[in-house]
């Protein structure tokens, strides 16, 4: 008798495996560039300042997905009999309280700043000889920290999906939303420049309600998930699969009734059904055996399935 | 509704950049620090007690720092209005709008970096333990009594390497090891023995007046090597 295997994806998912983890190794390289040359020009504006955390921030789900997708091929255990799976849920939890931690953090300090009446100074600074303002400098970075993010985030939509991974989806969504960052950090960064010395401090509150509402989200969606609700998709809809499975289940000639319950366990689905007999039909554990594969057929992340007979009552 | 956003946030930055392209100077002064000075033809300067940067001798602002100033005055076409302050009030004369701008040797590191603007530096000093030519060049600072003046913040670098601090106004006529800048050390012919550390020299002005301060900035840039001509003299 053996245990669902451990190795959840097939050959094509595994090359789409590789082109993620490729892609997350330069969105590393990538994000360290615009971390160090945005530490090098942040000066005393807090746009750039929360700009700069955010994108420290942003390093997290890479992080947690290399760290993720170097777990889940891990082999069951004796006393970890269900796998590896759930560790990434658990990093992923951590990664998303920090956001809304740091959110809450950056909006007080953001708002205070605002409260307080600052005003950033933004002098000039040499760049081959030529003495230019700061906050140009300021914008170039920002505008470096926003289009390749963009496309990156583009690029890693399709894989995370062809793999069904949040944390990877999740990273591409943050970084599909790095535009709206970056736009209202240039506003700020403009407005200084234009004498509102408010502006700075408005860009980075507004900034930082953005990696808030992530935190949020993103937390909600961990703690829920290790609470075993339902699964969902990655668009954060319910899954169809317990219904697509009872509805597969009742069709069978022999099978009266029939109730499902899956929860989601990294990748992958994991559940049981109940089913029962007609009167007078018999079911052999061959049988049943086959009925479970057939059942697995109906999504691959569904490796992990099992079915018990009930009496009627 | 994303790409409302999106839209939004276009027109936003194309309607900055035609504000921009409107605009002669760049960036603004919130407060108009630099159009009320021409306006009114005076700059209003906070001194710090601090020789050689600034001091008050007979009633008059002699002192490196001072003389930049004056030079920039004279390059804005105003005149300087002299104010003797101690720290506390000058920084918040700037922080009140009281004042233009507040000189006396003041450091990249103060205490009130975040509560006023300052300049790019103008000076770098980098300060040493100097022997004199008749004390032997690998003679141990443990408990060597080195001069320094009184309050010198070089005092506590001193007693890191477990020397005595012998405080004294007169550094160079004590014969022992002397702690100072590299250019007065050096005019006096010391041996440097140990780097203690360093120091870069800036002028405070109002937060956020931008065009005042790239004024300043791009002044002392381009006078760089007349004043640091004229420090160094003034430090030997």
């Amino acid at each position: 008798m053996k245990w669902p295997s451990s190795c959840e994806f097939d050959e094509k998912q595994l090359k789409i495996l590789r082109k993620g983890i490729i892609n997350t190794i330069i969105s590393i390289i990538y994000f360290f560039s615009v971390i160090t040359l945005m530490y090098l020009v942040m000066g005393m504006s807090q746009a750039m300042k929360t700009t700069w955390i955010e994108d420290n921030l942003s390093l997290i789900p890479p992080l947690v997905f290399l760290f993720g997708s170097s777990i889940c091929s891990k082999k069951p255990t004796k006393h970890f009999p269900f796998g590896f799976h759930r560790i990434v849920t658990i990093a992923f939890f951590t990664a998303a309280a920090s956001l809304f931690l740091m959110g809450a953090f950056l909006l007080i300090d953001g708002l205070i700043k605002l409260l307080s009446f600052e005003h950033p100074s933004i002098g000039l600074v040499n760049i081959f000889g030529h003495d230019i303002w700061l906050g140009w400098l300021m914008i170039v970075v920002l505008l470096w920290g926003t289009i390749p993010s963009l496309i990156l985030g583009h690029m890693k939509i399709k894989l995370a999906k062809a793999l069904n991974d949040k944390v990877l989806y999740t990273d591409a969504e943050m970084n599909k939303d790095d535009w709206l960052v970056g736009t209202v950090a240039i506003i700020g960064v403009l407005g200084i420049g234009m004498g509102w010395w408010w502006s700075d401090a408005t860009a980075a509150s507004l900034i930082s309600i953005s990696i808030l509402r992530d935190g949020i989200k993103q937390s909600r969606d961990a703690i829920t998930e290790l609470m075993d609700r339902s699964p969902k998709n990655l668009e954060g809809k319910y899954s169809t699969l317990p219904h697509k499975i009872e509805h597969f289940l009742k069709q069978k000639s022999f099978i009266e009734n029939a109730n499902v319950r899956l929860r989601d366990n990294g990748h992958l689905v994991q559940g049981e059904g109940n089913i029962v007999l007609k009167n007078n039909a018999h079911l052999t554990p061959a049988l049943l055996d086959d009925l479970t594969s057939e059942v697995k057929k109906l999504d691959w992340r569904l490796q992990d399935f099992v079915l018990t007979l009930h009496e009627k009552n | 509704m994303k790409s409302i956003i999106k839209i939004l946030f276009i027109v936003i930055i194309f309607l900055h950049i035609l504000l921009i392209s409107s605009c002669k100077e760049w960036p603004h002064d919130p407060n108009h620090t630099l159009e009320n000075i021409k306006k009114n033809k005076i700059i209003r300067v906070g001194l710090i007690d601090n020789p050689p940067w600034s001091s008050r001798i007979n009633n008059q602002a002699t002192g490196i720092d001072i003389a930049i100033i004056k030079n920039f005055a004279q390059y804005l076409n105003v005149t300087p209005k002299w104010f003797f302050l101690n720290e506390e009030k000058a920084m918040f004369g700037l922080m009140n709008d009281q004042l233009d701008i507040v000189i006396g040797g003041i450091s990249k590191d103060t205490l009130w970096q975040n509560k006023v603007g300052l300049t790019r530096p103008y000076y770098h000093e980098i300060f040493y333990i100097g022997f004199p030519p008749g004390l032997s060049k690998h003679t141990a600072l443990k408990n060597l009594p080195i001069a320094v003046q009184p309050m010198s913040f070089l005092i506590q670098y001193i007693k890191y390497h477990n020397a005595i601090p012998f405080i004294t106004n007169d550094l160079f006529r004590s014969e022992h090891a002397v702690a100072a800048g590299k250019t007065e050390l050096i005019a006096h012919q010391y041996y440097l023995k140990k780097k203690l550390s360093d120091r870069d020299y800036v002028f405070a002005i109002e937060n956020g007046e931008n065009l005042f301060l790239t004024t300043l900035e791009s002044y002392l840039k381009q006078n760089q090597k007349s004043i640091h001509a004229r420090i160094k003299s003034k430090l030997k």
